[in-house]
C-alpha cells in the first residue's frame, strides 16, 4: 500500500510507502501518551484536531530515526492549514 | 433427397448466385439526435437543462462532505493486516520492503544491464468495490520513479476478503484497476513473473 492522505476533501499526495507508514505508527506508539492525536488519527484513519497532529508530529520528528523524521516532515508538508484529514490507502 | 458432406454443401452455397456474394446492405442508424446524448438519453432522468444538480444548489460544505465520504479511513486494523501481507510477500518473493516515502512497497534495485523491479502492492480486506485507486500525483510519481531508478513497475493485489483466503492477484504496470482486469496468480507463478 502506499498511503495518501486527503485534506478538506482534496487529495494531498502520498506521504509513505506502507514500511514507512508502520514504521511512523510504531515511533508514536513507542510513547503513546506523548501523542495522544496521532494515536486517534492512526486508529481511525481520519482527524479533525489537525493542528495538535501537527505539533506531535513535529515532535515526533526531532527525536525520531531519519526514515520516519522524514515520513513525518512530508506529513506535515501535506497537511498544514487544512481543517480535517483522511488516511487513504487507495481501496475503496 | 442429395448427400454432401459440409465442405461440399459450403462450395454449392457460395457458387449460387444471389446467395451469400450479394452485399450486405447495411441497415440506417437510428436518430440519434432525437436521445438527446449529451443531456443522458431516455431513462437516465437527466435531459437538457435539467440535467444534474441545479447551479448553486448546495453548500461547499455539504459538497465537502459528500466528497469526503467517498474516501475510506485506513484504520489501524487495516494498516496492520496491509502490513502483514508486505511482509509476508517480501519473504516469499526475496524482495525488500522500502521505507519512508518511497514510490514502491518492494523493490528489487536495478543492477545494470538488467532492470531492477517495482512493485505496488494494494491488500482488499472489507472492499465492497473491487477496485484499486491511485491518484494522478502518485502514478506521476511512481512513473518518474520507475523511470529514474530503471525498475520494471508491476502492481499485486492480496485479496482477504474471505475470512482464512488470501487470493493474489497480478497486473503490469501501475494504476487503477478493476480487480476483473488483473490476473489471478499463486505465489510462484508470481515470483516467476516478477523475478524472471
Amino acid at each position: 500500500m502506499s498511503y495518501e492522505v486527503i485534506g478538506d476533501s482534496k487529495p494531498l499526495g502520498q506521504f509513505a510507502s506502507n514500511k514507512g507508514y508502520t514504521d511512523l505508527i510504531d515511533a508514536a506508539d513507542a510513547a503513546a501518551d506523548k501523542y495522544p492525536a496521532l494515536q486517534g488519527l492512526f486508529d481511525t484513519g481520519r482527524s479533525k484536531n489537525v493542528a495538535k497532529v501537527i505539533t506531535e508530529l513535529n515532535t515526533l520528528a526531532a527525536t525520531a530515526s531519519k526514515d520516519v523524521a522524514s515520513t513525518a516532515r512530508t506529513l506535515v508538508s501535506l497537511i498544514a492549514g487544512k481543517k480535517k484529514i483522511v488516511i487513504s490507502d487507495g481501496v475503496s | 433427397m442429395i448427400t454432401a458432406s459440409p465442405a461440399t454443401l459450403r462450395r454449392l452455397i457460395l457458387q449460387r448466385p444471389g446467395t451469400l456474394l450479394q452485399p450486405i446492405q447495411p441497415k440506417p442508424l437510428p436518430n440519434l439526435q432525437r436521445f438527446n446524448l449529451m443531456g443522458g438519453g431516455p431513462g437516465s432522468g437527466c435531459h437538457g437543462d435539467q440535467c444534474g444538480r441545479p447551479a448553486g444548489s448546495g453548500s461547499e460544505q455539504s459538497r465537502a462532505e459528500r466528497a469526503s465520504a467517498t474516501y475510506k479511513p485506513s484504520t489501524r486494523e487495516k494498516q496492520r493486516i496491509a502490513d502483514e501481507s508486505e511482509r509476508d510477500l517480501s519473504i516469499a518473493l526475496k524482495m525488500d520492503r522500502t521505507p519512508d516515502n518511497a514510490a514502491f512497497d518492494l523493490k528489487i534495485p536495478a543492477a545494470p544491464p538488467a532492470k531492477g523491479v517495482g512493485v505496488e502492492i494494494k491488500t482488499f480486506i472489507d472492499n465492497s468495490n473491487s477496485k484499486i485507486t491511485m491518484h494522478k500525483e502518485s502514478l506521476a510519481r511512481k512513473v518518474k520513479a520507475a523511470k529514474k531508478e530503471k525498475l520494471n513497475a508491476h502492481t499485486v493485489v492480496v485479496d482477504k476478503r474471505e475470512p482464512g483466503t488470501e487470493r493474489y492477484f497480478y497486473r503490469k504496470g501501475v494504476g487503477s484497476f478493476y480487480l476483473r482486469t488483473m490476473k489471478e496468480v499463486s505465489i510462484k507463478e508470481l515470483r516467476g513473473i516478477l523475478i524472471a
